[in-house]
């Protein structure tokens, strides 16, 4: 017959622990980020080099504005996603240049993209849905591509995100958002993306 | 280079590439680089961090949930054997085992490959059992990816992943949203269920999403007909049902904020008709219980540094009933009996890991962490003789202790084009002493699109408990004092991505130390055991065995891929060969039982779009391997095996969507011989092999609301 050990007692424990990680939890894994950084910035120059206005936008040099929160996650994806994007010289056969910029407000993001002729914003880790909105309202009727590093705000503001099903990157766009701010792909690249809702 | 060399490098370039740039194509080379960027494989397992399958510091290849879904896959043996690179599982008596590059270790219950569930490991330390059939009971409609990462991999996750790491990661609640229901019926006859569920929502405020599935697998595969054997005057053959299996799991993951909880519970019984013990009674089974609970806590204490907490602990125990009505398989006394065998082990423990990213970029990033373990195992063999009504324990033990792990892996960019990464870890095992595991990566990549990579590796796996403490009075020594097994790896790996095509040409060389075979005991062993009490007084020389560090083998070996999509990502294709010369050193150099030294498959599918289905097709080829568990000395290599796999799947509508698929082999026979009887004897002249069923038949309904 084989010996019984006493039961052990996890719930009681494992409830506990539950009720305080979830008291400590912060909302980074909602935003975490799915895709490698230096993945998405292949994506991302890859996929915008398809964007048929990104020469009239960009105006002969393709700004990249990567935006940051205050948070460790953001400041820590903004200065990776950097030190991938300065490796691009080249979007679309345009010369490449990448600035790194703290959120402020939208108003001001507005009008940074329209005096600076940004052509790229990177919405790093940390945004909410609410700023993507405000965001997207801010800069409706603009040219800009903005993206997300999380999937969850396309549809919230962002023009394009990056999610990871699989084992394997997805791009997913918002059409909508993407005509109101004047991003156009072929049907070839819309072919490869998911499209929200 | 001349004009004229480089007119035909330009056009034997284009005659071997112009196809799967004309696949990928779709028109321009920027949606195709597009397409091949996003078919980039992505694997955490390799380096504990998220980065793309050609910059990770092994070679790695990803079977995706839409794989498994488009061409039917329902285990992972399936998905190893026909969707992945450089593993292959071989039906054994009971459940598959599984090799790597030439290399299978015949009887080791898959204690070579280090299998995970989310980074949780399900190799128990009894006798490091992990099972790739059904009996892996993992319900793989919660499957998102299974990374299969080859080669030495004890840099970070210590013993048994000598082989390789698989790593089968389950969906997120975004992937997995809603209410899932499946049933499926195969003939010959095999049925699946399963229902899940996944969602999101928040509370106080916070993120949390939970994913969880209920399954059962279960088969009575279809009546083989097996050699008649006598053993001990009596008979055994026939024909009998191949195996009945029964399969029910859970699995549920909780993600709030940064926690991560997971819990597993499963059972598996199988029957043993054709392994053990009298033929073809149903009272001769085995079974497996797991019960896994895993809590993960992730804080960010600064821009460049995170640090990560695991707490996980696990229940397992294995019980196998064999009856026998042959005296000699008993004890003395008794001219019939029930043997039972059991193990159980019991193991948690506490990994803390830091990761320091000193440049706040990712080009210069440390990992530390420590994995401190309890483990319990205890065992024990009872001999039941069910005329006399009595039960006789034998050769129990009880042993446990903590052991310790600390990994050190330093990853450093230094251009744009170059990545290193540099990984020791030590385990510290009171009863084993000590093992440290290196590995050295370099990651270049050279030209566009192309990549090269160059490893060193080691690996070790810390003898089970029961190699080191099962003992029998009758046939088997103890063997306390075994050493780890080691291997040490060098490989070499490019990578070429043309479009969305990605071309992988691999070489490998490995040398494996101190390997745990059985051994006959020498006659000062069994006088020995005879004096202190381990052996009965009958015992003799050639009947009584015991483990041994007594093998080293060397290996070497290509390996290679091709894998993409076109047609809008609606067609998709690949195909991998591994090509291995294994050999055991010294002696004999004999070849490894059941280690086929060429072996590989394709597989293509192709979406017809909008209601129509997905149509499927896949095949794995194994070439000629020595029998395994055969005394005979010129019993004929197993016949190469051929295996068709081909599926049928799509939507009805209103969430309900239906697969058909069917699978058939070419060759009966497996790998492995069968029956009581292993050496010629007067009548018996051929080494009987275990049969293996030719073909199976699915068809399934789903519904996802």
């Amino acid at each position: 017959m084989r010996r019984r050990h006493r039961p052990c007692r996890p719930r009681l424990g494992l409830a506990g622990l539950v009720l305080a990680a979830l008291a400590l939890a912060s909302r980074a894994r909602a935003d975490a980020v799915p895709v490698p950084v230096a993945l998405q910035a292949d994506l991302l120059f890859a996929v915008a080099a398809q964007d048929r206005n990104l020469p009239a936008r960009a105006a002969g040099k393709v700004r990249t504005l990567i935006l940051t929160r205050k948070t460790d996650e953001s400041i820590r994806a903004a200065l990776r996603f950097r030190s991938a994007a300065v490796g691009k010289a080249l979007v679309g056969g345009l010369p490449h240049v990448v600035e790194v910029s703290a959120f402020a407000s939208a108003a001001e993001l507005a009008e940074a993209v329209k005096t600076k002729r940004v052509a790229i914003v990177y919405l790093t880790p940390g945004f909410t849905e609410e700023d993507a909105a405000e965001i997207a309202r801010a800069l409706e009727g603009g040219s800009v591509l903005t993206v997300s590093a999380a999937p969850a705000l396309v549809g919230k503001g962002a023009v394009l995100g990056f999610d990871l099903v699989s084992g394997r990157a997805k791009l997913v766009v918002d059409l909508t958002r993407a005509t109101r701010q004047q991003v156009a792909f072929s049907p070839d690249v819309l072919g490869l993306m998911a499209v929200h809702p | 280079m001349t004009t004229s060399r480089r007119a035909r490098a330009a056009l034997l370039a284009a005659v071997l590439l112009g196809p799967a740039v004309a696949l990928a194509g779709g028109g321009e080379a920027g949606v195709a680089d597009l397409a091949g960027l996003l078919n980039e494989p992505v694997v955490s397992t390799a380096s504990k961090t998220a980065e793309t399958a050609g910059l990770a510091p092994a070679m790695a290849s990803v079977v995706s949930a839409e794989d498994l879904r488009r061409h039917g896959i329902d285990s992972l043996a399936q998905a190893i054997d026909f969707l992945a690179l450089g593993m292959l599982t071989e039906p054994s008596w009971a459940t598959p085992e599984i090799g790597a590059r030439g290399v299978l270790l015949s009887g080791d219950y898959g204690n070579h490959v280090l299998l995970l569930v989310d980074g949780h490991a399900m190799n128990e330390p009894w006798d490091g059992t992990a099972y790739y059939d059904l009996s892996a009971a993992i319900p793989l409609d919660l499957v998102d990816h299974i990374e299969v990462i080859l080669g030495p991999g004890s840099v970070l996750y210590g013993s048994s992943a000598m082989l390789g790491v698989i790593n089968v990661i389950t969906r997120r609640a975004k992937d997995y949203a809603g209410v899932h229901a499946l049933a499926e019926g195969a003939v010959p006859v095999g049925g699946h269920a399963a229902i899940g569920y996944g969602g999101e929502s928040t509370w106080l405020g916070r993120p949390v999403e939970l994913t969880a599935a209920l399954d059962y697998a279960g088969t009575r595969g279809p009546r083989q007909g097996y050699g008649v054997q006598t053993y001990d005057g009596q008979p055994w053959g026939g024909v009998a049902r191949h195996r009945a299996l029964d399969v029910p799991s859970a699995y549920l993951r909780l993600l709030a904020g940064d926690l991560e909880v997971s819990a597993r519970a499963a059972l598996s019984r199988r029957a043993a008709t054709q392994i053990w013990g009298s033929f073809d009674d149903p009272r001769n089974w085995e079974r497996d219980r797991w019960l896994s609970l895993d809590v993960r806590y992730g804080v960010s204490l600064s821009p460049s540094l995170q640090a990560n907490l695991h707490l996980y602990g696990d229940l397992y125990d294995y019980l196998a009933h064999e009856p026998s009505a042959a005296g000699a398989d008993c004890l003395d006394g008794q001219a019939s009996c029930v043997i039972l065998n059991s193990g159980v082990s019991r193991w948690g423990g506490a990994e803390l890991s830091g990761t320091w990213d000193w440049l706040t970029d990712g080009r210069f990033v440390t990992l530390i962490g420590a994995d401190l373990r309890y483990r319990e195992v205890r065992s024990w063999t009872d001999y039941d003789d069910p005329t006399a009504g009595t039960s006789t324990r034998v050769m129990p033990y009880d042993q446990g202790g903590f052991t310790l792990g600390a990994y050190l892996q330093q990853t450093l960019r230094p251009a744009g084009w170059l990545s290193l990464n540099a990984g020791v870890r030590l385990d510290r095992d009171p009863q084993l002493g000590s093992h440290v595991s290196p590995r050295l990566a370099a990651v270049a990549s050279t030209w566009t699109g192309g990549t090269v990579k160059a490893i060193y590796s080691e690996a070790f796996r810390a003898p089970t408990f029961y190699e080191r403490y099962y003992a029998d009075p009758l046939t088997w020594l103890a063997a306390p004092g075994l050493r780890p097994e080691t291997v040490r790896s060098v490989e070499g790996v490019v990578e070429q991505r043309v479009g969305a095509d990605r071309f992988r040409l691999g070489a490998f060389r490995t040398w494996w130390s101190d390997l745990v075979l059985t051994v006959p005991a020498t006659q000062a062993d069994i006088d020995a055991g005879i004096a202190g009490g381990a052996l009965d007084p009958g015992a003799t020389l050639g009947a009584v065995f015991t483990y041994a560090n007594a093998s080293h083998v060397n290996s070497y070996g290509l390996n290679a891929d091709w894998d993409g999509s076109g047609l809008g990502q609606r067609l998709h294709y690949g195909a991998g060969v591994t090509l291995a010369r294994s050999r055991r050193t010294g002696g004999d150099a004999s070849r490894l039982a059941a280690a086929a030294q060429v072996f590989g498959n394709a597989r293509v599918s192709y979406d017809l779009g909008g209601r129509l289905p997905v149509a499927a097709l896949a095949a794995r080829v194994v070439g000629p391997r020595p029998l395994s568990g055969t005394g005979f000395t010129d019993a004929p290599d197993a016949k190469t095996q051929v295996e068709l796999r081909a599926a049928l799947s799509g939507p009805l509508g209103g969430g309900v969507s239906w697969r058909l698929a069917g699978d058939w082999a070419l060759t009966r026979g497996s790998a492995y011989a069968v029956g009581p009887l292993r050496a010629p004897e007067p009548g018996y002249d051929a080494q009987a092999v275990l049969p293996l069923p030719r073909w199976q038949a699915l068809a399934g309904i789903r519904i996802d609301r």
